[in-house]
């Protein structure tokens, strides 16, 4: 496979990191040259090449690209289920090492355990935080009440919306206060109009918690209500093809787009993705 | 007016018409009960009218009066307490071992590697073909009675429980490990109760094997026990005492069924 990789052309590559007179810590989570390889019966192939993200502590990264183009394998680097082949990912300047409860994680199938009603999901990663059953308890009480679910309590997995489902997910990630929150495309499966709920809700807690998140997503308008950072994927092999800070200041609804300008940077990303789906370089002019 | 009520009456029914159901709602247990009474009532029948020998079908009353007889006798309880502690007891053992197996099979790829390939070939035997071996083993008693229907219960229990431990959705061992699970967590709180309704399916067919093993080792070889009360009143061509025998069986093993049906849909409600 050729490795077209020569100096990808995103003219601010590190651009997922605020300013720095903001802030001079070191960024919570650091992605370094990741690359994912498989191996196949001839040759070896590149899923994800020369990724490199900084995300600062209580800011959000959405990674945005089209499907295919490696940007759930880069989230689950991140969550220790895939070995890099090559790089790092450093998790408070700590090396991630397989999975860990430092890093949370929301699914898009979102594996609710059937077995349990919602009150016990969320207390489920709290086993070995908490000592006692009624900390436990009340823990998990408060995050159902964040994501205002208050009075489902004893509900089942099975008699649930997907709203509320994705809302028994959200809390039992954050129950466990994890410093990373990784969602993979957490809301795609949703209608609409549950769907801009949700990023709302989102958008409410990571401010209210000063949630470190990365959000996958394949959505420009989500991208752009949930992302402090956009990194821009393309694929074959997946790497990152621009980043940049998002334009549109917090706090952002889904009404967003009703900003000056919001057409044109929208336009700029679909361009970015769009010219991707052949192997060609976007925007070479 | 009330000649407008009157003639509105009959064609009240706009909506009586749209009814399915007739607007007379029928106690839930008249169906049940009817069909069994109408059910002894054409046997009894069907043999006093001479249809069918009374010496090849003993009718129901022939075989109500069999019964009394040897409920009378006090062998007829103690032949039900007898077969039910042996069934039960050979079904805890061969389920409970089925289990303790399974959930190594299912999660350790080296057990399943050593135990499985053996696992694959016994299991298709049936386990009736074992009652001359078992003869050999323990000779005619207690343990090769137990010995048959355990091992013939192991199975379907052991596969069942296996394939839901090692089928463990991928999704929900990752979201345990991002939560914090360790090892011991992964196998309690995930495999375990994930295998779950799969386990409970295993132990419906092993109650099912249960009941047909135990028939067909007291039949052979016992001196107690509804199979054994089958099989000597076949010597005594004691018909009427065949059918109590029969009929007891399948009270026992529909009320069995029902209450495991009930328990299970406790256990797992959510399958």
């Amino acid at each position: 496979m050729s490795r077209n990789t020569t100096a990808p052309p995103p003219p601010r590559s590190d651009a997922a990191t605020p300013d720095q007179s903001v802030s001079t810590e070191a960024p919570l989570l650091q992605v370094r040259d990741l690359r994912l390889s498989f191996q196949t019966r001839e040759r070896q192939v590149d899923a994800v090449t020369d990724v490199s993200l900084d995300v600062q502590r209580g800011r959000t990264l959405c990674l945005l690209g089209p499907s295919g183009c490696g940007k759930s394998s880069v989230l689950n680097a991140i969550a220790g289920f895939l070995t890099p082949s090559q790089g790092e990912v450093l998790v408070a300047s700590r090396l991630v090492d397989g999975p860990g409860p430092d890093r949370g994680m929301v699914f898009q199938d979102l594996a609710l355990y059937p077995w349990h009603n919602i009150q016990r999901n969320v207390e489920f990663g709290l086993r070995h935080l908490l000592p006692t059953r009624a900390e436990r308890h009340e823990r998990a009480r408060s995050w159902i009440d964040r994501v205002r679910l208050t009075g489902h309590e004893s509900k089942r997995v099975n008699e649930l919306s997907g709203g509320m489902a994705q809302r028994v997910a959200i809390a039992r990630c954050l129950a466990a206060e994890p410093s990373v929150v990784l969602m993979d495309e957490p809301f795609a499966a949703l209608d609409a109009h549950t769907r801009i709920n949700m990023q709302e809700l989102l958008a409410q807690l990571v401010a209210d918690y000063g949630m470190t998140v990365v959000f996958v997503t394949h959505d420009i308008d989500e991208a752009l209500i949930v992302g402090d950072a956009v990194a821009v994927m393309g694929g074959a092999p997946g790497r990152i093809v621009e980043s940049f800070e998002n334009p549109f200041a917090r706090p952002r609804s889904h009404l967003v787009y009703r900003q000056p300008g919001y057409g044109e940077v929208k336009a700029r990303i679909f361009d970015l993705i769009g010219g991707h789906h052949d192997t060609d370089r976007p925007n070479q002019e | 007016m009330a000649s407008a009520v009157a003639s509105a009456r009959p064609q009240a029914g706009p909506d009586e018409r749209r009814r399915l159901t007739p607007p007379v709602r029928l106690p839930s247990w008249l169906l049940p009960i009817g069909s069994l009474t109408v059910t002894v009532a054409v046997w009894e029948l069907v043999v006093t009218t001479g249809l069918v020998s009374a010496r090849d079908a003993p009718p129901p009353s022939a075989v109500l009066a069999a019964g009394l007889d040897l409920l009378q006798a006090g062998t007829l309880v103690n032949d039900v307490l007898i077969s039910g502690r042996r069934a039960l007891t050979a079904y805890v053992v061969g389920s409970a071992l089925a289990i303790a197996v399974a959930l190594f099979t299912g999660r350790s790829r080296v057990v399943r590697g050593l135990l499985e390939p053996t696992l694959q070939i016994l299991r298709p035997i049936p386990a009736l073909a074992w009652v001359p071996f078992s003869i050999l083993w323990f000779g005619i008693g207690e343990g090769q009675k137990l010995f048959v229907i355990a091992l013939g219960v192991f199975f379907p229990v052991w596969l069942n429980t296996h394939l839901g431990v090692a089928g463990t959705p991928l999704r929900y061992l990752n979201v345990a490990r991002t939560l914090g699970a360790n090892r011991r967590d992964l196998f309690f709180r995930v495999s375990l109760p994930a295998a779950l309704p799969f386990a409970v399916a295993g132990l419906r067919q092993g109650i099912a094997l249960a009941f047909l093993l135990l028939v067909a080792a007291e039949l052979t070889g016992a001196s107690t026990g509804l199979g054994a009360l089958i099989a000597q009143s076949h010597l005594l061509f004691r018909a009427d005492r065949m059918v109590v025998g029969l009929i007891l069986l399948g009270l026992i093993g529909a009320a069995v069924d029902f209450l495991f049906s009930r328990a299970a849909r406790r256990l797992v409600p959510w399958s």
